[in-house]
């Protein structure tokens, strides 16, 4: 499947079969992304959405099948896979003992932002966090929490985004930003690959869709994706 | 590397400092929260030790049958302290096997997900976690040198300073190189394939033993030679002194090799590890051990065809428990434990007495307990198979009950035979034998039940909130409360195994059945709540 126009492919997985050890749970499945695509992937509860996410990152072994990044087998321990690749899962876990700002000061300068002060304060501005910069994450609601995660993942740079349900426990007016900020990274060349169960945000920000159905996938236009999430 | 990669830099940005910043800043009263977690913890573990202790010089008091008479049986050919190089070497595998589950090289849940992404150095995170693992391995290796030690001491009567201190070094420095051993077999990604050689090693150990007990019953001299020989020389001075310089030696070369590896571990292992040791220890902390030894999926998927013919004519619940039963392999545990206690019972001096078979039971009663309600939890603790199923909650739990039943009678009926034809217990009361185990099963059920119903705790908020250490003393409170019932339904068994001519008292009866009753409540419904007033 070609969901791109351009021809520089930043993911392709080819022939791919997920699932865990040998307990299949999709596939094959052929899927090709091209630079400043923006694919959601939708289907239903159990589909392998999440187990096509983790096989991509590198966290689980395909059970068949090829995942390449810039034309180089996936893999999360080179250097340039986690320069280049943001990842935003589920529900991640926090250290107890940093604040809300430290954690985005690890991931800023982690990447060796220059200004990360500076990075750090707008994204506590943008995802409306600054009043509970200074608490514990054990201190914060799942919706707070879930910002922070959101916030870690666009704070540093990244040619390639995935994203695991980010809509989830966002308040309607965090959501519209967020959508509009993730057009603008795709209008300015980042790939986006995000898992959803929402037609706004396929229509809004991302071009394709690819559906996970009945163990097979299949590559629709973003519009056709989000009417099969509103059937 | 590939050229794109080498013109990548890593960042020497290290996000500890990040966590050593937090430390610093905390206040006294947090200082102090900190400061008693820690204390209560210590004490709590040394504690625990003594208690230890005293149970291992129990153990060793009932299996040597100390005050009361044993029966000497025909294939008896060693003594206790003859198998203890035997036990030596089954303590290293295990020391090696749980580290290579453990990772030994991991990360917790926060650093997997805020660390391994970032750009930065990886030797900083692995080198942390290479020290603990050595660190961790010292101190487990050690612990067990030191059982080890007062078992022998316990066994020999007597102490000698400078052998225990000799010994220990070993026992620490061993630690260390069979921890190093266990990060060189993960850097290779073989960790499974060394599961499997130390369980064929375990193997191996067993098929030696049996060979040097046949030599040892047909009476060959250098058999016998080797075997009092190795007996002789394990508290020896000049047995334990060059092992501990070659063990030094050893174990130096062996943490060079780890640490010259550890690179290659990678983000994905060291995830794993982080989960493994998560559930380890939240495991260790609330005595719970269905963390860590659920027959894994990979060994149900083997054994997928195992029980199709007999499930398959039977009522749903039971076909549930049945096939996990065999395809869990939960049947294991208590196959192996009867197996080595006939076998110790047959070929081990003075052990074949009244007092160990005691112990045996008792033994029997925790395992029962865990293994059978590892088997019937999803009947007793999931409420959603109720619909799945059509089948009203007290159904399902009438069949765990009569499954508990079934199984602990057939596995107490075995024990109590094998010790009968071993002439340990006399079965002169056969009456009386046949309702104690009965009951004595009921209780068991009971017990079962009550392990079952225990909830998964979130082990990350036990181990991280401010009133852990509360909290575990609760869960385990509960605990006991589930077991020691368990253990007072055993009082007919004990009083027949000890006293076999007295029979039973009225009240041992009366204790029995009141903590036995339980098990009926799915059948006597209200009835019951009335018996409890």
């Amino acid at each position: 499947m070609q969901t791109g126009q351009s021809t520089k492919i930043v993911l392709e997985a080819r022939e791919l079969i997920i699932g865990y050890q040998q307990r299949v749970i999709c596939g094959p499945l052929d899927l090709q992304v091209s630079a400043g695509d923006g694919v959601g992937i939708i289907g239903a509860n159990g589909s392998g959405k999440s187990t096509l996410v983790r096989t991509i990152l590198g966290h689980l072994s395909p059970v068949q099948g090829t995942v390449e990044f810039l034309g180089l087998p996936v893999n999360e321990d080179s250097l340039a896979f986690r320069q280049h690749v943001a990842v935003q899962i589920t529900d991640g876990a926090f250290f107890e003992e940093l604040t809300v700002a430290e954690h985005l000061e690890l991931v800023a300068r982690g990447h060796n932002l220059n200004s990360w002060k500076q990075s750090v304060s707008e994204e506590l501005e943008f995802f409306e966090l600054q009043q509970v910069a200074g608490l514990l994450p054990s201190e914060l609601s799942s919706g707070q929490r879930r910002k922070v995660l959101l916030a870690a993942t666009l704070i540093r740079p990244a040619q390639l985004m995935i994203l695991d349900e980010p809509e989830q426990r966002l308040d309607l007016r965090i959501r519209q930003k967020l959508y509009d900020r993730l057009a603008v990274l795709r209008g300015s060349g980042t790939t986006l690959l995000v898992v959803t169960h929402d037609p706004q945000m396929l229509r809004h920000c991302l071009n394709h869709a690819f559906l996970l159905n009945e163990d097979q996938g299949e590559a629709l236009h973003s519009e056709a994706g989000a009417q099969w999430l509103e059937r | 590397m590939n050229a794109r990669e080498k013109l990548l830099q890593e960042n020497k940005f290290d996000p500890q400092q990040l966590l050593n910043r937090a430390k610093r800043r905390r206040n006294f009263s947090e200082r102090f929260d900190h400061f008693s977690d820690v204390y209560v913890w210590v004490l709590a573990a040394v504690v625990a030790l003594a208690y230890l202790f005293s149970a291992i010089f129990g153990l060793i008091f009932a299996l040597l049958g100390q005050t009361v008479a044993h029966v000497q049986t025909p294939w008896t050919v060693w003594s206790l302290q003859e198998l203890s190089p035997v036990l030596l070497m089954l303590s290293a595998i295990c020391v090696l096997r749980l580290f290579l589950y453990l990772g030994p090289v991991g990360v917790n849940a926060a650093k997997a997900d805020w660390w391994l992404p970032l750009p930065i150095s990886t030797r900083p995170i692995l080198g942390r976690s290479i020290r603990s693992a050595l660190l961790t391995g010292l101190l487990t290796s050690s612990f067990v040198g030191v059982l080890w030690l007062i078992v022998m001491f316990g066994l020999v009567g007597a102490y000698e300073p400078l052998v225990a201190l000799y010994a220990l070094i070993s026992f620490a420095l061993s630690g260390v190189l069979l921890t190093s051993l266990a990060v060189v077999l993960q850097s290779y990604g073989l960790q499974p394939r060394a599961q499997r050689w130390l369980g064929r090693c375990i193997v191996a150990a067993i098929v030696v033993l049996a060979a040097f007990w046949f030599l040892l019953q047909v009476n060959i001299p250098w058999a016998i030679s080797v075997v009092e020989g190795a007996s002789s020389s394990v508290l020896r001075l000049s047995a334990w002194a060059p092992a501990a310089i070659g063990l030094l030696c050893l174990s130096v070369l062996s943490t060079w090799w780890a640490w010259k590896r550890s690179p290659r571990i990678g983000a994905r292992d060291m995830r794993v590890a982080g989960e493994h040791q998560r559930l380890a220890l939240g495991s260790a902390m609330q005595a719970d051990t269905r963390g860590a030894v659920e027959p894994s999926s990979a060994s149900i998927g083997r054994r997928r065809r195992r029980g199709n013919k007999l499930a398959s004519r039977l009522p749903v619940a039971w076909r549930i428990l049945v096939l996990r039963l065999l395809r869990g392999g939960r049947w294991h545990a208590t196959l192996g434990y009867l197996v080595m206690v006939m076998a110790l019972v047959a070929t081990v001096e003075q052990v074949a007495n009244p007092l160990s078979a005691l112990l045996f039971y008792l033994v029997l009663c925790l395992l029962l307990t865990i293994n059978v309600a590892g088997t019937i939890s999803p009947l007793i603790s999931q409420p959603q198979l109720t619909q799945h199923l059509g089948q009203s909650a007290v159904k399902l739990q009438r069949t765990a009950v009569l499954f508990a039943v079934f199984y602990c009678v057939i596995a107490l009926t075995t024990l109590t035979g094998g010790l009968a034809l071993l002439g340990v217990v006399q079965l002169s009361n056969f009456w009386l034998w046949g309702a104690a185990v009965i009951v004595v099963s009921l209780g068991g059920a009971a017990a079962s039940l009550g392990h079952a119903q225990r909830k998964e705790r979130d082990w990350e908020s036990l181990l991280g909130g401010s009133t852990s250490d509360t909290t575990v003393v609760m869960v385990l409170m509960n605990e006991a409360s589930t077991l020691i019932p368990a253990v007072a339904t055993y009082a007919p068994l004990f009083a027949l195994v000890l006293s076999p001519e007295t029979g039973i008292g009225w009240p041992l009866w009366g204790i029995s059945v009141l903590f036995a009753l339980r098990a009926l409540q799915p059948f006597l419904g209200r009835a019951y709540a009335g018996l409890r007033g």
